[in-house]
């Protein structure tokens, strides 16, 4: 090329040149050697650029002042008045919230008609979301959107004669500070609030039920707090950079007393055995970047469709059928410690496994629903379009999802929906204690 | 392949640009065909399936140039088949559908709507190959005998897919005798990265106030959301510097690609949103496609040098009517076109667009343009004509909507530092401050220091815009629909 370098673009155009081939170098160079297993530039970065930029990105939406960080639209992290993150959106019609309430209730009456005959109780635990009740602390203009929801669900189930143990009332009755329950950077509770929520949950299935409860066993007195590193970076915080969140700590809750479960999920991909850190705890390696380590999840995972922990010192001998999201993580291995066997499933991760098939093969004393609004009607739309509603033309079935009518339902492995409605009206479900 | 993409960034830019300079200069034969394979590979990595509708559309105007050429038997004919058979590609790919559904509504027929995918770019190298084609039939250029140069006219990749659309004369000497130096290299990267952070900070952030107001539109309304009026207005703002930024950014990273390789395309938005009348904004806004029409359409049919206005009105129709089908086969672009045809005539009839002089009456001009404009993009950004109708019935509180809610005013905060961005941005400024500072920094030191502010300022914009690529933000080219 000819020309002068004495002009006012050139030391722009040699650090940009030097940014864009130092970039394409990298990437051939780590294609060639392997270091990554695809293109780093097919999908965008390897993940360590792509966090430095999520990071910086962070930043500067930070240094923006803006409490609202979108991908989209659509979905959204919110900043409340107190600095923690949270989900929020703009803009969400009403009608489509009332309706997923009275289409989750009426599924349920299905499920619960089903389990009538064994004498199985069906109960909803509704989880609390990350925003206070009332919208406390969203920024004016934002809809709270999840209690609302929360709200209606909570009526419509009554309306319907479902069970709920609606734990946002809970926290209101033993007047607990609700932000203290909730990691700073994520919407998921503490695992000391799951331990809270087992305790809960206990007390109301003894209560309503007559399933065995001590309460000593989850007395937060006989646990120790074990802290895993000041390296927390919830998912929301991971989606807006360490420069946006910061890190926290993640404290796990430990039992103080001998302990002995088995946690697996079927099909041999994980079989643990030993006490509860053991069982359980899979802890990420100390120098694993805060944005991948993903300490939530080392409770028990998150991505496992179907799983099953079986204490083997016995707990009070009954049996659990847990559908859950991702707020059980911390919860379920702290039920666990009161009860025989867990089974739970997550239709999140594959909306085609079947709970009936669960109910048939363990016989539980009692299923549950144990989910957080967000999960109803938001993230992944698992309830109203696949999980409970196999009339929805989108799970490729007709019937109603009531336990009156037999009609086309799918079959289980159509692959189309989570088969609750086929199983319904599956004669082989046996009563509690036949053989 | 999207120039905002890691894929472009960071694997075909520089590997295009590195295989180009290190082709010795004299074999310009072989860094055109070099070009010439990157542009097609850039192509058919988006668009694989029209690939070869590309390369025939190439070989059938280098034919019909050669064949159209002053001197030449039946060159008129060989002229109105090669712009037959363009427009034909347009219509087949682009208005097939849209017309086979119009008729089946207007007069009861049946015919089967055709569900054929829009090929990239389809408007804009269909145009330029029709630039090609004219411009030797009229003898402005001669024809080019190496069908590889019409080729590369035709396909090069910074304008291929969304424009400028390039006309032939621009560039015809600079396929076989461009210069390439490290100041207009330096000066193109530089214009790329002004181009990408436009598209990246500005544009990507307000389409999704302009999408929040748009796609809820029915929110809008009290019986189901209640955003207001304000939120209205707010959308359609929103909207107007997204599609300004969008675009703009497009044309600079392209002007900015070309200018690297030694082409100099031409200018395509010169401040829009600073004119004081419709047909200063037309003189403005998209230029390379309001030229086109002006000289290949306008012209032709007698321009504004004709007898009557009614004439005058009939070319001017005639002209806005394709522009706003050009968009897109869709009544809201129509209209759109038609509304602008409206303004433009009664500008030229009443004659207001010379008179508009001194600061009153410019402000008044200005003000005027600008919600002629705005209410221009409302049609333009709405899914349907009942959509814009109603959209721009909220902005004036039709059917009870209210006039504001908390949502709206709550993305106005969180958005309000990027418009009055965007505002500032939608002026000459930043290139009256360059002017300023090139005249305040004269001394050696003085120029060093300039530069190197440049540059760290373009870097920090260049990291900001990569940001929100790695963070896989929301990113669409409106104008790749086109």
């Amino acid at each position: 090329m000819n020309g002068t370098a004495a002009n006012a673009n050139g030391p722009a155009a040699i650090c940009l040149a030097f940014l864009l081939a130092s970039g394409a170098v990298l990437g051939i160079w780590r294609t060639c050697t392997g270091g990554v297993p695809a293109l780093p530039w097919k999908d965008g970065f390897a993940e360590w650029d792509r966090n430095a930029f999520v990071a910086f990105n962070g930043l500067l939406q930070r240094l923006a002042g803006r409490r609202m960080v979108s991908n989209s639209k659509n979905i959204d992290c919110v900043r409340l008045d107190n600095g923690q993150l949270a989900l929020g959106s703009v803009l969400r019609p009403e009608g489509l919230r009332q309706k997923a309430a009275r289409d989750i209730a009426r599924s349920l009456r299905g499920v619960r008609e089903a389990l009538e005959p064994a004498g199985t109780p069906l109960v909803f635990v509704l989880c609390p979301s990350k925003v206070p009740p009332g919208g406390i602390g969203l920024p004016d203009g934002l809809e709270d959107e999840d209690n609302v929801l929360g709200d209606l669900l909570v009526a419509a189930l009554a309306e319907e004669g479902i069970e709920c143990l609606d734990l946002r009332e809970r926290i209101a009755r033993e007047g607990l500070d609700h932000a203290s329950l909730f990691f700073r950077t994520d919407h998921h509770w503490l695992p000391a609030a799951g331990l809270w929520a087992a305790n809960e949950i206990g007390a109301f299935l003894a209560e309503r039920h007559g399933l065995p409860f001590e309460p000593a066993v989850t007395d937060p007195a006989r646990y120790r707090s074990r802290r895993l590193g000041e390296r927390f970076l919830g998912s929301f915080g991971r989606r807006v950079g360490l420069g946006y969140a910061g890190t926290e700590p993640f404290d796990a809750v430990l039992p103080h007393f001998r302990t002995d479960f088995v946690f697996e999920v079927p099909g041999g991909a994980v079989r643990r055995q030993g006490p509860f850190r053991k069982a359980f705890l899979r802890i990420p390696r100390e120098k694993t970047p805060p944005w991948d380590s993903r300490l939530y999840a080392s409770y028990i995972g998150a991505q496992q469709p179907v799983s099953r922990i079986e204490n083997r010192r016995g707990g009070n001998g009954k049996t659990l059928c847990v559908v859950k999201d991702s707020f059980a993580a911390v919860l379920l291995p702290h039920l666990a410690i009161q009860y025989g066997k867990i089974v739970f499933l997550d239709p999140r991760v594959d909306a085609r496994i079947s709970l009936f098939a669960s109910i048939r093969e363990e016989r539980p004393d009692a299923v549950l629903f144990i989910l957080n609004p967000n999960s109803l009607i938001r993230r992944n739309g698992f309830f109203t379009r696949r999980f409970l509603f196999p009339g929805d033309p989108a799970s490729g079935a007709g019937a109603q999802p009531s336990g009156g009518g037999v009609g086309s339902a799918p079959s289980p492995a159509d692959g189309k929906g989570f088969a609750v409605v086929p199983a319904l009206h599956d004669d082989s479900l046996p009563a509690k204690g036949s053989p | 392949m999207l120039f905002t993409s890691p894929v472009f960034l960071f694997f075909f830019f520089p590997v295009a640009v590195a295989a180009y300079f290190a082709i010795p200069r004299r074999l310009r034969s072989v860094r055109n065909a070099w070009l010439l394979a990157a542009s097609f590979f850039f192509y058919w990595s988006g668009e694989p399936r029209f690939t070869a509708v590309l390369a025939a559309s190439c070989l059938v105007n280098w034919a019909a140039g050669l064949l159209s050429a002053p001197g030449r038997r039946f060159r008129h004919v060989f002229l109105f088949l090669a712009v037959a058979s363009n427009l034909a590609l347009l219509i087949v790919y682009k208005y097939a559908g849209f017309a086979a559904e119009q008729c089946n509504g207007l007069f009861g027929t049946s015919f089967r709507i055709p569900a054929i995918a829009l090929p990239l770019g389809i408007s804009f190298f269909t145009f330029q190959a029709m630039s090609y084609v004219i411009d030797v039939h009229a003898g402005k250029s001669p024809p080019r005998a190496n069908p590889l140069d019409v080729a590369l006219y035709v396909v090069l990749f910074p304008q291929l897919v969304a424009g400028p659309i390039v006309r032939y004369g621009t560039v015809e000497a600079e396929i076989r005798g461009r210069r390439e130096t490290w100041s207009g290299f330096s000066a193109g990267l530089c214009r790329f990265a002004e181009g990408f952070a436009k598209k990246m900070l500005l544009a990507n952030p307000l389409g999704i106030v302009a999408d929040s107001a748009f796609d809820g539109a029915d929110w809008i309304l009290p019986a189901v959301g209640g955003g207001g009026a304000f939120l209205a207005w707010l959308g359609a703002v929103a909207f107007a510097f997204q599609i300004y930024f969008d675009f703009s950014g497009y044309s600079d990273m392209a002007i900015g690609i070309g200018r690297m390789f030694g082409f100099h395309f031409e200018e395509n938005f010169l401040h829009p949103y600073a004119s004081r009348s419709v047909s200063e904004f037309w003189r403005r806004w998209h230029v390379s496609m309001g030229t086109w029409f002006r000289d290949y359409v306008y012209f032709p049919l007698g321009g504004s040098r004709v007898r009557t206005s009614a004439r005058l009105l009939a070319n001017l129709f005639a002209v806005w009517f394709l522009t706003g089908l050009w968009h897109g086969a869709n009544w809201t672009f129509v209209l759109w076109g038609l509304f602008h045809f409206v303004l433009i005539a009664a500008e030229k009839l009443s004659g207001t667009a010379k008179r508009v002089r001194g600061p009153l009456l410019s402000a008044v001009g200005w003000v005027g343009t600008m919600s002629a404009v705005l209410f221009g993009w409302v049609l333009f950004r709405a899914d349907s004509t009942a959509g814009a109708f109603r959209y721009v019935g909220a902005m004036f509180g039709g059917h009870g909507v209210p006039f504001a809610s908390p949502a709206a005013f709550l993305l106005f905060r969180e958005n309000a530092p990027l418009l009055a961005v965007s505002a500032l941005l939608s002026f000459p400024v930043a290139p009256a401050l360059a002017r300023r500072a090139d005249a305040f920094c004269v001394s050696r030191g003085a120029k060093a220091v300039r530069s190197a502010v440049r540059a760290a300022w373009l870097v920090f914009l260049f990291l900001a815009s990569l940001s929100f690529v790695a963070k896989g933000a929301h990113n669409p080219f409106l104008y790749f629909n086109f």
